[in-house]
């Protein structure tokens, strides 16, 4: 019933470091392209953890109604994390339109 | 068991409201952040010639004020000493009655722009006593930020290094919030500096 999880954190390092990686490109340049790069990786990384958390929930919990739970836990969960997930992504923006203002 | 009931569907609409409230705030923060898209930042290379013709392009594109901080000393070539920055700067206070002029300069020298220009009502010019950051950065700001030019130079440089950082396209209600994080330190130092004209 439930996907394998050792496919998630697989799936969330890699975005880490994605992650990581492109934001420091984006540090480094501030340029639009880089930016785009550091937002795309966010999202996945994003995703990737949010999806991890609410499967392990799931599981943990073992409720008899699982697919209603799963259902609302990664509601939660996904549309909790979401403004978190979107200010990092927009903060990411941000810093590289100031960059980008430096002369 | 109604109990239960009540406490399943209080437990339901909470969960809906938060969902619903997180994705609004969502929304809001992606629309705030897509703004910064809208800014253009072109750079480039120019000498006194190019300078001139482009103070006088931002001079005209402005509706409101233009703020000005820079060297202003008194060097062969210095756009102060143009007359057409000059005359650019007398047609725009009369042909618009409410443009405000405000001006810093680092040096203390006799310009033909200070001189000209200096008793002129909606013109202020502050001068500095001489004293010049390594990393000075020089800008001149219209309308609150809608548009800057901002250059990094050496003193009496004939060639600059400059970039246009064009806020024009970015949506109306959030204008100053861009403005206010893209030109944030030229902001704070023309605030310091008492030369800013905020946006009307």
């Amino acid at each position: 019933m439930f996907p394998d999880i050792q496919l998630y954190v697989a799936l969330a390092l890699a975005a880490t470091l994605a992650s990581v990686v492109a934001t420091h490109l984006r540090s480094y340049t501030g340029k639009r392209k880089t930016r785009w790069l550091a937002s795309g990786t966010c999202i996945l990384l994003g995703a990737a953890w949010l999806h991890l958390l609410a499967t392990l929930a799931c599981k943990a919990w073992q409720a008899e109604q699982v697919v209603l739970w799963q259902l609302v836990v990664h509601s939660l969960v996904i549309v909790g994390m979401l403004p978190i997930v979107c200010t990092t992504v927009m903060q990411s923006w941000t810093s590289g339109a100031k960059t980008a203002a430096q002369v | 068991m109604l109990d239960s009931n009540i406490i399943w569907w209080s437990a339901m609409i909470l969960v809906g409201a938060s969902v619903i409230f997180c994705f609004l705030l969502s929304v809001r923060i992606v629309y705030r952040g897509l703004a910064f898209l809208h800014v253009s930042t072109a750079s480039g290379w120019n000498s006194d010639e190019t300078a001139v013709e482009q103070f006088i392009a931002l001079l005209d594109e402005a509706k409101q004020s233009m703020v000005v901080h820079d060297d202003g000393n008194n060097m062969d070539g210095s756009i102060y000493h143009n007359k057409k920055i000059i005359d650019a700067v007398r047609r725009k206070l009369s042909e618009n009655e409410h443009f405000q002029l405000s001006c810093h300069f680092n040096f203390n020298d006799s310009m033909q722009f200070t001189t000209e220009l200096g008793g002129c009502s909606r013109v202020q010019i502050k001068v500095g006593d001489g004293a010049r950051p390594d990393d000075d950065v020089h800008y001149k700001i219209i309308d609150g930020g809608l548009k800057a030019h901002v250059s990094r130079h050496e003193i009496a440089s004939r060639e600059r290094r400059y970039k246009v950082i064009d806020c024009s396209g970015v949506p109306r209600r959030l204008t100053a919030h861009v403005t206010n994080v893209v030109l944030q330190p030229y902001k704070e130092h023309a605030m310091n500096l008492g030369i800013w004209v905020a946006a009307a």
